[in-house]
């Protein structure tokens, strides 16, 4: 009768023992899977930003290149002044005109809002004679609240046709987005 | 039969099963990590893609950009087509056309790359057929970036880019070329 007592606890205990084993495999299983998928997702999300910072990173460049190629600021063929080259005039003048807040000037300002888009566009006019630099604000929109930015420059040349002198100049575009945080 | 009253092979079964999910979650993670490296190689791209873009509208822009020669202002170009030529009408004694151009690609590059913190290298390499040699390496040396001294950029540096404008010297044979290296 003792015998088979003992023998039943030693059963008991070895059962408890193995559903313990067998808990203890179930929650380092889980342990692992959670482990994993997190690092599944925070790599997918990763990625998901690296995609989107590299296309507003190409949205800036193409912005920068097709403002070179606008009519609007290029130096005319008959300057003959090679290729990315901006007309100091007609830079200046559309300028003016984009800072201009009038009414009159609003129908100008929505086509370049259309164009452009949410953007900053700047150009650098270095002059490496006297190591100066001139700032000229091309465009700015510029949203107040929850952007990411993404600047790009790319190098160009500023002609003056009343001076007559071609100097070093180089667009500096930021384009913003707004992201969910 | 063992001690707990299962049979061996049974027991032998679930090791296997347990050994099968540890080769399993390996190859997870050797695969996740194959993942990674691949999403950096495509960082690599886009970082290159983006300093050529730079490179090479600089280089262009620069042969553009014109200097003081005498009391007209003259594009680079011409300077350089002047210099391999011999020809010295930019000459402003006691500057050199040699040193008038050099100061000019100096200011340049200290307005935009040194500015930036690029490590760049900047050189005229004058080439004939398949020769190519320093335009004038004693008044025209290879300009670098002061801020990476002792890790000069060129070609021998891994991930760097080459972007050049070729200046050519017609009706001399051959032509020079602006290049510049830029290196992550």
């Amino acid at each position: 009768m003792k015998r088979h007592k003992r023998m039943r606890n030693d059963g008991e205990r070895r059962g408890q023992i193995q559903f313990g084993e067998s808990l203890m495999v179930v929650i380092i299983l889980v342990f692992i899977m959670i482990i994993g998928m997190v690092f599944y997702f925070r790599v997918s999300s990763g990625s998901v930003q690296k995609e989107l910072s590299y296309r507003e990173d190409v949205g800036a460049v193409t912005l920068a290149k097709n403002v070179l190629a606008l009519p609007e600021v290029r130096c005319g063929r008959l300057a003959a002044r090679g290729p990315g080259c901006i007309d100091a005039l007609k830079l200046k003048a559309l300028a003016n005109i984009l800072a201009d807040h009038g009414s009159d000037t609003r129908s100008v300002r929505n086509y370049y809002k259309d164009l452009f888009g949410r953007a900053t566009i700047k150009v650098h006019i270095l002059d490496l004679i006297d190591n100066n630099e001139e700032i000229v604000l091309l465009y700015n929109q510029r949203p107040e609240t929850n952007l990411t930015e993404s600047r790009q420059f790319i190098f160009s040349t500023f002609y003056d046709p009343v001076q007559g002198r071609q100097q070093l100049a180089y667009l500096n575009v930021t384009r913003y987005a707004r992201r969910a945080s | 039969m063992t001690a707990s009253g299962k049979p061996r092979s049974r027991r032998g079964q679930a090791e296997m099963i347990g050994l099968i999910l540890i080769v399993v979650i390996l190859a997870i993670g050797f695969l996740l990590y194959v993942k990674f490296s691949l999403d950096s190689e495509t960082n690599t791209f886009r970082a290159k893609f983006e300093t050529s873009q730079l490179g090479q509208s600089f280089v262009t822009s620069l042969a553009q950009s014109e200097l003081q020669c005498g009391t007209e202002p003259e594009s680079v170009e011409n300077v350089v087509q002047d210099i391999a030529r011999g020809e010295t009408r930019c000459d402003d004694p006691p500057s050199t056309t040699e040193e008038l151009l050099q100061e000019h690609l100096i200011a340049a590059l200290k307005a935009t790359h040194e500015l930036w913190g690029r490590n760049y290298n900047l050189s005229l390499v004058r080439g004939v057929g398949q020769m190519e040699e320093p335009l004038d390496s004693q008044q025209l040396p290879a300009l670098t970036s002061s801020n990476y001294v002792g890790k000069e950029c060129g070609p021998h540096v891994p991930g760097v880019t080459l972007d050049y404008q070729p200046i050519e010297l017609y009706p001399n044979p051959g032509r020079v070329e602006l290049r510049l290296y830029l290196c992550p």
